[in-house]
């Protein structure tokens, strides 16, 4: 016998969608709240380090006036009449404790935002501040911080907070749940322990967002000369610029670097392919089709979408250890931290009661 | 929020909620859009370019897109044709509504790192203070800058990147990558690629124009704070009569390279000078001036 956990509710507005899209179930069918929560956790961890490793400390340095972003330098981002949709709150500060204490704000907003106070609101600030001091000096910034600028974006508008936060924790603890018709009210303890699901569709968003990076980087390089002909990764390596270690300390083998490049090159360019396919399906459909050893292709694709991700994975973490790339190989793993289930190991699982103690026959005595 | 329960005024209710939720799915959908089309904009140009190499094959791929009129005109335009494709119509349309609204969020879709190809050059910037006579030219500086001084005048003191590791052979680094985005955008490698005597100078003077007339600003904002930290560290040091913005470039062998690997110098060059004392006429010049390799003196840029 066991108790079946409490069954868990849903947070956050329920966004109507045209049919076909309302049938489509990966993009309406809610998820668990700490998939939301691990991403809003781990963008926040990784923008804290950045502001307080990079930005504050080199605050003059980049921002204000006299520095390698005066606002006359970068006057031409704002350059409304020429279609530019930049802005920043920051445009035209030359006040280094401006600069400064905007940043400050930054890191507090951002620190709300990894314990999750009020986390909605925090990401809205650190989003407000982290485009207005990416548009005052375009020249610092890579792609590692537009990811976390879009993912900080997504955060504010969705239930970021209903999970492993803060805010959560409170509203629990006083027994208090938002209702939209009736605000918040007071609901019996059993149902607060219930565990909350969201909205998919910021992780959804996210998902696409990254294929489209993935897609994007692979189309541009098969239409370029170096990644076909499968040197590119030798250049790489071999940019002193970048890389962590000298090459002429860790020389690879030339058919390692080619034999990467055109992996790496054919894994970006099908990316939306192996992970949109429904492999498992296939995989099933065909475990017992035995024309022509047809089965066998069942292991092949019971774990492509697996493989697919956990190569990107180790990618990204190989150029985080070659390359000084800054946060853009840690906020691009962040990006695959919702698609693990986490509600397996959050969630409370269903505890087998005690059964009774048969009840023992009286034994006779031996003796 | 949760879902709504059940009320009186249930009918209303349900009702008015669905204008967010409407709201909320179009602006979902309006996202999915925008991610398709802005990329499709940015990959506009190479899709182009892979047709047209495709017409020069005529493979499958040009056959393909011979079946429609539009497509044929928008990736091979007739010549002398006046008016645009329709289709490059509609990508222009598309971008300057995208870029406005990818600039706007902070989304803008343009994804290609290391592509479409890696440089098979590295190149950093160095600053030299010097304190000798800014109107002498200087063309012997094309083959070694640093050593090069007249005599009874304080030796030039130059100053590498502190992205540039100071070993190139044995190295470990960690931070400074702002700084290196920053100064990527400064320098440009200058090597030598087979070309020799003027087609050499005349593509170094190319570049060098082109990225001072660019970067001359941020140059100047970069040659200013690397003399208030030297003056800084050398109060007792008498200004310097010019700043210069040096290239140190290295160029990555032809793999796989040669044994024992490394890498081929091409030498410390000039990309543009400051005279702190002597700034130009910033209504009609930049505050920096380019290097002219070919005589050796420096050019005042327009702006």
């Amino acid at each position: 016998m066991s108790t079946s956990p409490p069954a868990p509710y849903v947070v956050g507005l329920k966004p109507w969608f045209p049919p076909p899209l309302g049938w489509w179930r990966w993009l309406t069918e809610p998820v668990a709240a700490e998939r939301l929560a691990i991403l809003r956790i781990a963008i926040a961890l990784l923008l804290l380090l950045d502001i307080v490793g990079t930005y504050i400390p080199d605050h003059a340095l980049y921002f204000g006036k006299d520095s390698l972003g005066s606002p006359e330098l970068f006057s031409w981002v704002f350059n409304h009449k020429r279609g530019r949709g930049n802005w920043s709150l920051l445009e035209d500060v030359e006040s280094h404790g401006v600069i400064l204490t905007a940043m400050v704000i930054w890191a507090i907003a951002t620190f709300s935002l990894l314990v999750g106070v009020f986390s909605r609101w925090a990401a809205a600030v650190a989003w407000v501040i982290a485009l207005s001091i990416a548009n005052i000096n375009t020249y610092v910034d890579n792609a590692g911080d537009q990811i976390r600028t879009i993912a900080l974006f997504y955060l504010m508008l969705t239930p970021c907070g209903a999970a492993w936060s803060f805010d959560a924790w409170f509203w629990r603890r006083h027994g208090m749940r938002y209702d939209v018709e009736k605000g918040w009210r007071i609901q019996p303890r059993p149902l607060l322990e219930a565990p909350a699901l969201v909205h998919p569709w910021a992780l959804r968003l996210l998902f696409v967002q990254m294929a489209w990076i993935y897609f994007g980087n692979g189309f541009y390089k098969a239409c370029g000369v170096d990644w076909p002909k499968g040197n590119s990764l030798y250049y790489v390596l071999g940019d002193l610029t970048l890389t962590r270690v000298s090459y002429a300390q860790f020389p690879q083998p030339y058919w390692l670097t080619r034999a990467i490049s055109w992996l790496v090159l054919g894994w970006e360019v099908s990316f939306p392919l192996l992970v949109s396919v429904p492999w498992h399906w296939l995989a099933d459909q065909v475990q017992h089709r035995k024309w022509f050893g047809l089965q066998h292709l069942q292991y092949l694709w019971r774990w492509t979408r697996e493989i697919t991700l956990l190569f990107g994975v180790l990618f990204h973490l190989g150029i985080g250890l070659t390359m000084e790339l800054g946060g853009f190989p840690f906020y691009m793993i962040v990006l695959y931290l919702p698609l693990l289930p986490w509600e397996r190991w959050a969630w409370p699982q269903p505890q087998p009661q005690p059964e009774e103690s048969p009840v023992l026959e009286p034994v006779p005595s031996a003796v | 929020m949760t879902e709504p329960a059940s009320s009186p005024h249930e009918p209303l209710f349900r009702y008015l909620y669905l204008v967010p939720r409407v709201l909320l799915g179009l602006f979902i959908v309006f996202q999915f859009v925008f991610m398709l089309s802005d990329n499709l904009v940015h990959m506009e140009s190479d899709l182009t370019e892979q047709l047209q190499k495709a017409k020069k094959r005529d493979d499958w791929v040009w056959q393909l897109a011979q079946l429609s009129s539009r497509l044929r005109d928008w990736a091979d335009p007739p010549p002398g044709s006046p008016t645009k494709s329709a289709l490059t119509t509609c990508f222009e349309d598309t971008r300057k509504f995208t870029r406005w609204y990818g600039q706007a969020i902070g989304q803008e879709q343009s994804w290609s790192l290391f592509a479409p190809n890696v440089s098979e050059h590295s190149s950093f910037p160095a600053v030299q203070f010097r304190w000798d006579d800014p109107k002498k030219p200087q063309k012997e500086w094309l083959d070694d800058v640093s050593t090069l001084n007249p005599p009874g005048v304080r030796p030039p003191v130059t100053w590498l990147s502190e992205n540039e590791p100071r070993d190139i052979h044995s190295y470990f680094r960690l931070g400074h990558f702002r700084l290196r985005r920053y100064e990527g955008n400064l320098d440009t490698a200058l090597y030598r690629d087979g070309l020799t005597g003027q087609r050499l100078l005349d593509n170094w003077t190319e570049r060098i124009r082109s990225r001072v007339r660019e970067e001359g600003p941020c140059m100047h904002a970069f040659l200013r704070w690397k003399l208030r930290e030297f003056q800084h560290q050398n109060p007792d040091v008498p200004p310097p009569t010019q700043v210069l913005l040096l290239v140190r470039t290295y160029t990555i062998p032809d793999p796989p390279g040669p044994r024992p690997w490394n890498w081929d110098y091409q030498g410390m060059r000039p990309l543009a000078r400051w005279q702190p004392d002597h700034e130009p006429d910033s209504a009609h010049y930049g505050p920096v001036e380019m290097f002219l390799p070919s005589s050796g003196y420096y050019d005042k840029m327009e702006r």
